[in-house]
């Protein structure tokens, strides 16, 4: 595997978490597999730390969790984004936009 | 913003809920989860082709640690240290089960401890602290002296307690008040139920009864549990009203709790009274410390107390008053406005030199306006003192207590040394392992403290009948114990400080092993492993065992003195021949008798008790010895000229022929009283010592005359004789001017009772039943009290009682408490030395060498504790010096008696381990090691 793998900035784990969620329901695994491929095989989530932040959201009420049947008909715990969850990700996008953009322009700098 | 983050903290408590008690489902959840996603990760790799095995492999390698991340999940939950205690708790009752000699020890140890402390908080609580169980009791202010509730007075004016027509002047002009109400002592009451005939005997209790104006219960905002309290209607006219609100536990007691019981009648002093209401349970009036049983309107007194018209009189000082601050108003401005209406309302009804005689006066005792949240009270200035003194024993015995469990866990943890060590070795942190020590130490302290609790409301109480003792006098005391939220909160935090107390220290000690030397220490050599428990952990227990010495000498040093305080009170020569006197009480009908009925009666039981076998003489007084009451009055004796006022007043006691014979007392000069000083002749007067001196100084005072001037006319007395000083109310009081002229007019004198004298031959307590036997021959409806002088010395010493009492348990618990720790100390390090001994004895060393040693290091120990002890204790009995009678704050025979008492309890409890340990052979230490 000849991934050109980027270690994940502090903090942007939870933005990346809830902007999956945002667009379906989905399982842990999912959710990993997920960024993986949107982000083109660049952004590989340490499996060790994905299923601590989805507690950590579940307990601050940003995502919800309820068990459902999978694709190939197993048991799998699904995780939603709630409303709180998503107030919280436009906050925490629109923060990174700035900041992305700032960084953007100081790097541009000549 | 403000409902996100209140959503987020609901969430999350709602989380870590379902986490903590469904902690079950949530780990099987969270395995299920992993167990997903590691599946779907093989299932991936398979599909790119790889062999089951790698895939499975590659899956687990990408995961990284399963636990190591289970944890970090845990973690978010956020219970991880609630869970950890949790753990730690079952452990905690798995391994105290296992080791029930020492969980049965601690718990009791500390029970009795903290029950000790819980028991003398609550009266501490009760008497001193706690509020009236009226509404808004910090609106309520007194406006007279909160310690003076059961006085009269006859004279001048007085503010510390007040006259009815001054409490009308001070309610109607002060606007600080929304109103107030006084509130009055009744006197002797007798009590007869139902309306019947008059011939029908008292009941044999005496009641507590209070007269109090008709506003009392609506100022103090109580409403009535059944029935009703007094209208403003029932405070207008004298003896119209014949009502009575009940106190709920007389209520109970002599009604059963009966609905029908209002509306009935029952008769107070021989007048028909209606009982109208009950007050609820708890509220036992505004007077702390003293039963109550009802209460009767004020314009009732005529009626109930014949005689005295004590509604119109200036010069009858006997009510207390309160009143509620209106809105706004503070208790200073109060202060002004109150004093300076009634020191006005005073001035008024005087004339010439009485007023400034009363500005005088107000100079050095100014009018009391006092806060009223806690109400009045007597006993609180009686025992206040001795409770807070017993407070500070207590306390001192909780510090031995937990320096007794310290050592205890420490011996413990000793022993369980080798397990720490490995689980330190093994990485658990430090913290986590004082954790774990300090939820057992909690856990035990937890259930000390609801067994403390339980014997506290048991132990209160019998404290509280231990003071009164049967004492007929001096009345009981009667205080709510059950325990409030105060009392509930005192106990917690002393749960909680002794917890860190015992449960810290020895946490810290046994997690502070060096790794690598207790390891070493496991190899097995002949002295290593005595040597290494001897350096860690010995001197810390010697420090405790020290301390616990310490302590116990600084409470034996002051239990020493209190007791022999309490034996010069007790046996003290007080001026009368006290193992030989009794005094009669017989509580006299008053329409019965009165006048020269009175006197008659007075007769006929002096003649009647003096032909009881055994008497010597038998006299009647006004007064007499220890009864309680006391009279005064101004007098001008020939021959002295008075520089102040002050210097007129003098003690009076009316009495009959033969008193001094009858009492014991030694006349110096002149003679008794006789009988023939009743009938003819200028009035005779026996005057004591102090007063001769005073007033005559060298002169003769035989043949002299005293003047004593009342409100009504001048008396005049002749002087027959001077008797030495002897105390009659008090052990403890300076001797003051006394006279005690002959009694020999009805109309004088305290009505309604008939006191005697008696002396006779032998035990005094064997002629308690004759005596009574011969007042009932006299009058059998009459209630009476015979009672041994001595006994109702004891009475006017309850508080002394108490204090020793309680003291002399708490020094013998210590005692035993630290003798225990000495012995758990000696006998562990001599258990720890087996090797030494038995080398020593291979060596040559005789049994009796061995013992010498041990109990000379038990001795040493003991005296170093002494040596702290003993300046602690000298410098506390200052503290108490207040408490004490006839023996100085430094008392060599109470000193060396408890020094005695505590090298010989040291040399008692390690005397076993000492013989223990010489009874080691060479052999049976080889073969422990």
């Amino acid at each position: 595997m000849a991934d050109v793998r980027l270690d994940l900035p502090q903090g942007t784990l939870d933005l990346l978490i809830l902007k999956a969620l945002s667009l379906e329901p989905m399982h842990g695994w999912g959710i990993s597999e997920r960024i993986h491929q949107v982000s083109r095989a660049t952004l590989q989530i340490p499996q060790g730390s994905l299923y601590p932040a989805l507690h950590r959201l579940e307990r601050r009420g940003w995502i919800s969790a309820s068990w459902g049947a999978s694709d190939n008909n197993r048991r799998a715990k699904y995780y939603e984004l709630t409303r709180a969850g998503r107030k919280q990700l436009d906050a925490e996008a629109q923060d990174w936009e700035r900041l992305t953009t700032a960084v953007a322009l100081v790097l541009r700098m000549s | 913003m403000l409902s996100r983050v209140i959503s987020q903290g609901l969430s999350d408590i709602r989380y870590r809920v379902r986490a903590l008690f469904f902690r079950a489902s949530v780990e099987q959840d969270l395995d299920d989860e992993l167990r997903f996603h590691i599946e779907r990760e093989i299932e991936k790799y398979e599909r790119q082709g790889m062999p089951r095995d790698a895939a499975l492999r590659r899956a687990r390698l990408e995961f990284g640690g399963v636990e190591q991340m289970k944890e970090e999940s845990r973690d978010m939950r956020g219970t991880a240290r609630l869970e950890s205690i949790g753990r730690d708790l079952r452990y905690a009752m798995r391994s105290l089960r296992g080791r029930p000699a020492f969980t049965l020890t601690v718990i009791a140890t500390l029970a009795l401890g903290i029950g000790a402390n819980t028991a003398i908080f609550t009266l501490v609580d009760a008497l001193l602290l706690r509020p009236l169980p009226v509404s808004h009791p910090e609106q309520l202010v007194i406006v007279s002296d909160p310690e003076q509730v059961n006085n009269n007075n006859v004279g001048d004016p007085l503010t510390a307690f007040v006259s009815f027509p001054l409490y009308r002047d001070v309610r109607a002009r002060n606007t600080v008040f929304t109103d107030m109400y006084a509130n009055g002592w009744s006197g002797p009451i007798d009590v007869q139920m139902g309306s019947g005939s008059a011939g029908e005997k008292a009941t044999a209790e005496q009641p507590y009864a209070r007269f109090v104006t008709g506003n009392f219960f609506s100022v103090l905002g109580v409403p009535a549990y059944a029935g009703r309290t007094f209208t403003a209607a029932e405070d207008q006219t004298p003896g119209q009203d014949p009502v009575v609100v009940l106190s709920y536990d007389y209520w109970q007691r002599r009604f059963s709790g009966s609905r029908a019981a209002i509306g009935s009648v029952m008769r107070v002093n021989d007048v028909a009274v209606t009982i109208i209401g009950v007050m609820p349970p708890g509220f036992s009036g505004d007077i702390v410390g003293q039963p109550l049983d009802f209460w009767l309107p004020i314009m009732m007194d005529p009626a109930i107390q014949p005689g005295m018209n004590l509604l119109d009189k200036r010069d009858w000082s006997w009510l207390m008053m309160m009143g509620r601050l209106k809105q706004g108003v503070t208790l200073e401005q109060a202060r002004q406005q109150v004093s300076a209406i009634e020191a006005n309302a005073v001035r008024e009804n005087l004339s010439g030199r009485a007023v400034s005689q009363f500005d005088d006066g107000l100079k050095g005792n100014p009018i009391q306006v006092v806060s009223g949240a806690r109400g009045f009270s007597e006993r609180r200035a009686e025992y206040g003192k001795a409770l807070w003194v017993l407070m500070v024993a207590v306390g001192l015995v909780i510090l031995v207590v937990c320096a007794n469990v310290s050592s205890l866990m420490l011996a413990r943890i000793v022993a369980r040394r080798r397990e720490m060590t490995v689980r330190m070795t093994l990485g658990a942190a430090r913290g986590r392992l004082i954790q774990q020590l300090l939820v057992e130490g909690a856990l035990l302290a937890i259930v000390s403290s609801v067994l403390g609790l339980l014997a506290a409301t048991w132990g209160s109480r019998v404290l509280l009948t231990t003071v009164h003792g049967g004492s007929t006098v001096a009345g009981p005391v009667a205080i709510n114990t059950a325990p409030d939220a105060r009392v509930l909160a005192f106990t917690a935090v002393m749960t909680l400080a002794c917890t860190l107390l015992f449960g810290l220290l020895p946490a810290f000690r046994a997690t502070r092993v060096d790794l690598a030397t207790s390891l070493r220490s496991q190899g097995r050599n002949l002295m290593g492993a005595a040597r290494v428990g001897a350096r860690v952990n010995i001197p810390f227990g010697r420090v405790l065992v020290v301390a616990q010495i310490a302590l116990s000498m600084l409470l034996l040093i002051g239990g020493g003195l209190l007791v022999h305080s309490m034996q010069q009170l007790l046996h003290s020569d007080i001026g009368v021949d006290r193992d030989h006197v009794i005094a009669v009480r017989v509580q006299t009908r008053r329409t019965q008798y009165v006048g020269a009925r009175l006197t008659q009666l007075r007769r006929d039981l002096v003649g009647r008790v003096s032909q009881v076998p055994g008497v010597n003489a038998a006299a009647f007084a006004d007064h007499g010895l220890f009864s309680g009451g006391s009279s005064g009055g101004r007098v001008d004796v020939s021959g002295f000229v008075p520089q102040a006022d002050s210097e007129r007043i003098v003690s009076i006691d009316q009495v009959g022929p033969n008193f001094f014979h009858a009492i014991g007392a030694r006349l110096i000069r002149g003679r008794d009283i006789e009988s023939r000083d009743l009938e003819t002749g200028p009035p005779t007067v026996v005057i004591n010592e102090t007063m001769a001196k005073r007033y005559f100084g060298a002169r003769d005072p035989l043949g002299g005359t005293v003047m004593q001037v009342t409100q009504a006319d001048t008396l005049r007395y002749t002087i027959v004789g001077v008797v030495r000083d002897f105390q009659n109310s008090n052990v403890r009081g300076n001797p003051f001017r006394e006279m005690y002229p002959v009694y020999n007019n009805p109309h004088r004198g305290n009505s309604g009772q008939a006191k005697l004298v008696v002396h006779v031959r032998g035990d005094p307590s064997r002629f308690v039943g004759p005596i009574r036997r011969a007042v009932e021959d006299v009058d059998a409806t009459l209630p009476t009290a015979v009672d041994p002088v001595n006994d109702l010395v004891r009475g006017t010493v309850s508080q002394d009682l108490l204090l020793v009492q309680v003291a002399m348990f708490f020094c013998i618990l210590t005692l035993v408490l630290a003798a225990l720790g000495l012995y758990g100390v000696t006998a562990y390090s001599t258990s720890q030395r087996t090797s030494e001994f038995g080398l020593r004895a291979a060596l040559g060393a005789e049994p009796g060498d061995v013992t010498r040693m041990v109990l000379g290091e038990a001795v040493r120990v003991a005296v170093i504790g002494v040596v702290i002890g003993v300046p602690a204790g000298l410098a506390a009995t200052r503290l108490i010096r207040a408490q004490l009678f006839g023996v100085g704050t430094i008392d060599l025979p109470s000193l060396s008696v408890a020094i005695g008492v505590l090298v010989a309890t040291a040399v008692v409890a390690s005397y076993l381990p000492a013989r223990r340990a010489a009874r080691v052979g060479p052999l049976e230490a080889l073969r422990l090691e």
